[in-house]
């Protein structure tokens, strides 16, 4: 029987100053982390027939067209199967399902997930002259910023209803700061307590400028392929034993219930069944850690705590590495890189895990399960994964 | 200094903001209210729909005091000002400003009044007021 794994992973370095090298660009970014992907994989180019990307880059105009270039930049000989879905950050979890049911269903053999940014380089995150259009526009008139000013009404809406507060943010900004003094290429290391991140520069109530993701460059790959090559492979296979994807609203306002993230609820069940487990049977979780309560609400709306209960689940440290439920080994969107979509790295880190790459950081005990979790836009949209050792 | 996208789903909207009366939509096959997009508003997105006068009355669904100007220049020397998530009596949600000289006071649960604020030639932006 074919099962569709993952066999190559990798993540693009970055500097001091959360950069990419000096000479690099976005395209030049994605090809090093295919290569070294394909590398660490056991393939080459000449293998791949199926590209799927998503970015904040693209043709100006006629609109962004990353497959094409993308194709035509790496000399992909006419893929038979091609993904642009861009759902927000978590876009690149949808990828890996879509990629999934078509290796599974021989429309294409080896595919290649990319992503690449040079935001942090480049200087791209200006929000403050973009158009007011379609149902954001009533927002941007009154001056929310995006996407900060969207969460922080969700976390506002969250300690209102369930009596979490900024200590119950902060333990998860320092869980994932600890985390990142373990990662080489993580990008902020410096010591990190609850007090720093709550009284750190208020951005947007509750929310302080250390609930936030970073801003870095950054890029990955990611390479699947299926069981019946399995004797090319570097790595053992990781299997995709579920997946779920989602979406609800654009605008923050369209969200059902600002404190509950229903989509993530959604997504997950949805992995939860066509695994036949439960939140119980993972082993550690990666969780897009946009900013601190995006963990909050995803981890109440996965499973692992009950909804309102995560403020006493990740007390004195218990996502961190001395905790009983670690998350975000490699530091998170929060500490070790945010180059504006991350959800690519939750699988990197995940992958790495399972084959034991992750040195100082590497988790003590047995890994067979690991769910990997995506939020889009301002909590619009979501893809959970379960990734395992074991096949179907 | 505002670079508003108004468009078929909000012309009306921002036109009878203008004249100081705050519009929403509603559907004519089950009476429910919606601005610009239907989603978990009990429309959907075939009903026919007419513009109606909003009471102007609502309470504080949700808020933050911004201490970074977003969405548009105008707010660079405005922080920290609130943007609030209004829940009007018509239940529907809309995004706006709470207008008040005590931020303390502002919570969640609280009665707002809508108030019309001219925020340039163009545009006249409904806010809202504690009662």
């Amino acid at each position: 029987m074919r099962q569709p794994c993952i066999i190559g992973v990798s993540d693009a370095k970055i500097n001091e100053k959360g950069c990419t090298s000096q000479d690099s660009s976005v395209l030049s970014i994605q090809k090093d982390c295919a290569i070294e992907a394909l590398d660490k994989a056991g393939l080459n180019f000449k293998d791949i027939d199926g590209l799927a990307v998503a970015g904040l880059w693209g043709m100006p105009g006629p609109g962004v067209m990353q497959p094409n270039v993308l194709t035509e930049y790496l000399g992909i000989s006419y893929p038979k199967w091609l993904d642009g879905t861009n759902t927000g950050g978590s876009a690149f979890i949808f990828h890996l399902q879509h990629a999934f049911q078509a290796i599974k269903n021989n429309v294409c053999n080896n595919v290649l997930i990319l992503y690449g940014s040079t935001q942090k380089s480049n200087k791209e995150r200006n929000f403050l002259d973009r158009p007011a259009i379609f149902s954001s526009q009533f927002d941007m008139i009154a001056g929310l910023p995006s996407p900060v000013g969207a969460y922080a009404l969700a976390a506002q809406r969250h300690i209102h209803k369930f009596g979490s507060n900024k200590e119950t943010l902060a333990e998860i900004a320092v869980a994932a700061r600890n985390w990142a003094k373990l990662n080489p290429n993580a990008y902020k290391k410096d010591n990190l307590t609850i007090d720093d991140v709550i009284n750190s520069q208020p951005i947007c109530s509750p929310l302080n400028k250390l609930d936030c993701c970073l801003v870095t460059d950054g890029g990955g790959a990611i390479v699947l392929s299926h069981t019946d090559r399995k004797s090319d492979f570097k790595n053992d296979p990781i299997f995709i034993k579920g997946f779920g994807e989602t979406s609800s609203h654009s605008s923050i306002n369209y969200m059902e219930d600002m404190s509950r993230l229903d989509v993530a609820i959604k997504s997950s069940e949805d992995a939860y069944k066509m695994s036949k487990m439960s939140p119980k049977d993972i082993d550690f979780a990666m969780i897009y850690d946009s900013f601190t309560i995006t963990v909050l609400m995803s981890l109440e709306a996965l499973g692992f705590c009950e909804i309102g209960e995560g403020k006493d689940f990740v007390k004195n440290g218990n996502l961190g590495p001395n905790g009983s439920f670690p998350i975000n080994t490699n530091g998170g969107g929060l500490s070790y890189c945010h180059p504006g979509m991350y959800s690519i790295f939750t699988m990197i880190e995940a992958c790495r895990q399972l084959w034991g790459q992750c040195g100082d950081r590497q988790l003590k005990k047995n890994l067979t399960n690991v769910l990997c979790h995506g939020t889009g836009g301002v909590l619009s949209s979501a893809a959970t994964t379960i990734l395992s050792k074991e096949s179907s | 200094m505002f670079n508003l996208f108004i468009d078929k789903d909000s012309r009306v909207f921002w036109e009878g903001a203008k004249k100081n009366r705050l519009m929403l939509q509603k559907s004519k096959n089950n009476g429910n209210f919606f601005l610009y997009s239907v989603g978990h508003s009990n429309v959907a997105a075939d009903h026919e729909f007419e513009w109606v006068e909003a009471s102007g009355n609502g309470k504080i669904y949700s808020y933050t005091v911004s201490y970074i100007p977003g969405g548009s220049k105008y707010y660079l020397d405005k922080t920290p000002y609130i943007i609030g998530s209004i829940l009007l009596e018509e239940n529907v949600r809309i995004m706006s400003n709470i207008i008040t000289d005590d931020i303390k006071s502002v919570e969640i649960g609280k009665k707002v009044k809508v108030y019309f604020k001219k925020l340039s030639d163009e545009i006249v932006f409904p806010c809202f007021k504690l009662v």
